[in-house]
């Protein structure tokens, strides 16, 4: 036999693994065990990519069709006091003639010393005093505001244009005062004179914080109170077509007040995109570094295992350098275990995380984003991090002399 | 392979050279001579036994002979072919290719089936799957262990233990079978069942070297080595 000849032994690869198969088979309980870091790590990395994916696709349809479509323009502090009204009383019509915009309107709130509010001439509640603010907005803030009666209706343009002193007042005062029809003319005093309810609110999907106020037309308001005061300074909403909300926000100052800008602050709607950004890297950032610990915690167990495997086995190490097998085969041999172990528990672990997933839409009535390439890569991810765990253990056994490992595998 | 046994049967099996084994030199410890100057042939073809008392050796010249030890000085000579300065891998396909072993301790994987554990002997010499599984099959019939080829090995007595170690060594057709102590952990009833196996396999053509303590079984070989105090005594030696 030459040299040549002896270098020609080939040792089937299917064979190994089917010896690692079989060695994980032997001991399902500790094989189960060691795979159980896998499992988690892999699990919860799935898992928060597609909650956080899911939760994103929540965010762009939810979130744009409200937050997204206002934009909002505030007299700054400083110049009230010397102008008390910045704004234009064609405020309005200059902001609808900005593209993108869909209505608008002006609103602030009249002071409780101004304005206060006695409840006595709505039958049942004389003497209460309702503790509601008494809000003047325009019927066009009203619409942006997507304000809707339960009873009764809105005032329109033409109350604005007559001034007329009606009210609308909020569910919660409402049932306070036991107002549950509008057939009698309930009318509410505001700082002594008379406001008929025309209308109870049901809803102000925009600015909720309307269902909690009373609220008159902003010219009527402004003829028996005057304009805004600087301690509650008036505030322009324009409601605008979906992705419009920046290019309206760069423009409506120029339109609203051309000569003094600095008047004005304008708010612009979150760009979903960055919210849904923000959102992903704050939840991803927390759950990866979580997927990560748990992976490592993953690796950590599968060293371990295969460290204790490796003493468990000497005789099984010997016997198989004894039988020809090289140092090279050994370490295949571990790394092979390790890496079937990886893939199984990234396998279910990927299958675990899609559950979540699933379980959680289904439980929001939302609907599940997952990226297929993350349930692919979670056996993959398993199988690499089993990899690498191994491969010192691996090594160590490799490097065992076979009459070391004979003797003490047989004491 | 080239070397078929009938090729290395009437010459020698090995040939032992000034072979000296020390453990502990240069590792701070005292330095313990567990073979000094062993020249030996053992002819290829025969069953060879060596005895001796615990201690004196014996392992350790079986662990040479199989090439899972180096010695610390002198050659052993393999089928005509030197080993003194053959590289790892040469001597890891080396056992593949011609030798086998036979331990006291057996070293089966308890869980597996017997036929599994007698596949195995046959991984690392270059047998597919299917050819370990006809080989195991054959060997297990001649050992008459077929019945228990799906039992797992941890079911089986001691002695059944040992004849499936033994057809485990003997896929891939090894030329040399190297036991060591194979009665050690028997009854005389089953260690004489394994040793007359081992009879029949020599005298097919296998070279078979046997180590134990019982002079009883030594006395059984067609040759006899004697180690006392890491030197070795007997047929052919030098």
């Amino acid at each position: 036999m030459d040299v040549a000849e002896l270098a020609r032994v080939h040792v089937e690869r299917r064979g190994v693994l089917d010896e690692a198969i079989a060695s994980l088979t032997e001991r399902p309980g500790r094989t189960l065990l060691t795979g159980l870091g896998t499992v988690l790590g892999v699990g919860v990395l799935v898992a928060v990519l597609g909650l956080t994916a899911t939760a994103s696709s929540q965010i762009d349809s939810a979130f744009t069709a409200l937050s997204a479509t206002e934009v909002t323009i505030t007299q700054s502090s400083d110049p009230v006091a010397t102008r008390s009204m910045a704004f234009p009383a064609d405020f309005e019509t200059r902001v609808r003639r900005i593209a993108g915009v869909v209505d608008a309107g002006l609103s602030w709130q009249i002071p409780a010393e101004v304005a206060p509010v006695d409840a006595s001439p709505v039958p049942g509640a004389e003497g209460l005093r309702p503790s509601g603010n008494v809000v003047a907005a325009s019927p066009g803030a009203l619409r942006v505001a997507q304000a809707h009666v339960r009873m009764g209706r809105l005032y329109d343009d033409f109350a604005q244009a007559c001034r007329a002193r009606v009210v609308v007042i909020g569910p919660v005062l409402a049932d306070d005062l036991g107002v549950a029809s509008l057939s009698g003319h309930p009318a509410l005093t505001i700082a002594g004179i008379s406001f008929p309810i025309i209308g109870v609110l049901s809803d102000a999907a925009r600015h909720p914080e309307l269902l909690d106020d009373l609220i008159v037309p902003s010219s009527t308001a402004r003829s028996i109170w005057g304009d805004p005061s600087a301690g509650s300074p008036a505030t322009g909403w324009v409601s605008v077509r979906k992705g419009a909300g920046n290019v309206v926000a760069d423009q409506l100052v120029a339109a609203v007040a051309p000569t003094h800008p600095d008047d004005f602050q304008v708010t612009a709607p979150p760009d979903p995109r960055r919210l849904r950004g923000a959102v992903n890297s704050s939840l991803q950032s927390l759950f990866l570094l979580l997927a990560g610990v748990c992976l490592l915690v993953g690796m950590v167990g599968i060293a371990n295992t295969t460290f204790v495997s490796v003493i468990e086995r000497l005789g099984e190490i010997g016997l198989r350098r004894a039988y020809g097998a090289r140092r090279i085969h050994i370490a295949a041999q571990f790394l092979c275990e390790a890496t079937v172990i990886g893939f199984v528990g990234g396998l279910v672990g990927a299958l675990l995380g899609l559950g979540v997933v699933v379980g959680t839409a289904i439980t929001h009535h939302w609907t599940a984003v997952l990226p297929s390439y993350v349930v692919v890569a979670g056996p993959v991810v398993g199988a690499a991090t089993a990899l690498v765990a191994a491969v010192y253990p691996a090594l160590r056994a490799a490097r065992i002399e076979p009459i070391t490992a004979l003797r003490v595998g047989a004491s | 392979m080239s070397t078929s046994t009938s090729e290395v049967a009437g010459g020698s099996a090995y040939e032992l050279d000034g072979v000296g084994k020390v453990y502990g030199a240069g590792r701070g410890e005292a330095p313990f001579a567990a073979l000094q100057d062993v020249s030996v042939r053992i002819p290829a073809g025969a069953f060879t036994t060596v005895v001796g008392p615990s201690g004196s050796g014996k392992s350790t010249l079986l662990a040479l002979l199989g090439l899972l030890d180096q010695p610390s000085s002198g050659c052993v000579t393999i089928a005509g072919r030197a080993t003194d300065r053959m590289r790892e891998k040469d001597r890891c396909v080396m056992r593949a290719r011609q030798l086998a072993f036979v331990f006291q301790a057996f070293h089966l994987m308890p869980h597996r089936t017997v036929l599994d554990n007698v596949m195995l002997g046959g991984l690392y010499r270059g047998l597919d799957r299917s050819q370990r599984r006809d080989q195991a099959w054959a060997q297990l019939a001649r050992v008459g262990l077929t019945a228990k080829a799906a039992n797992r090995a941890a079911t089986l007595s001691g002695g059944e233990r040992q004849r499936i170690a033994i057809a485990r060594s003997l896929l891939g057709s090894p030329q040399i079978l190297l036991c060591d102590e194979p009665t050690g952990n028997l009854d005389t009833t089953n260690g004489t069942a394994v040793v007359s196996l081992l009879t029949e396999l020599s005298d097919s053509g296998l070279t078979v070297v046997l180590v134990t303590h019982d002079e009883h079984i030594a006395a059984m070989g067609d040759h006899r080595l004697s180690v006392l105090d890491g030197r070795v005594s007997g047929d052919g030696c030098g």
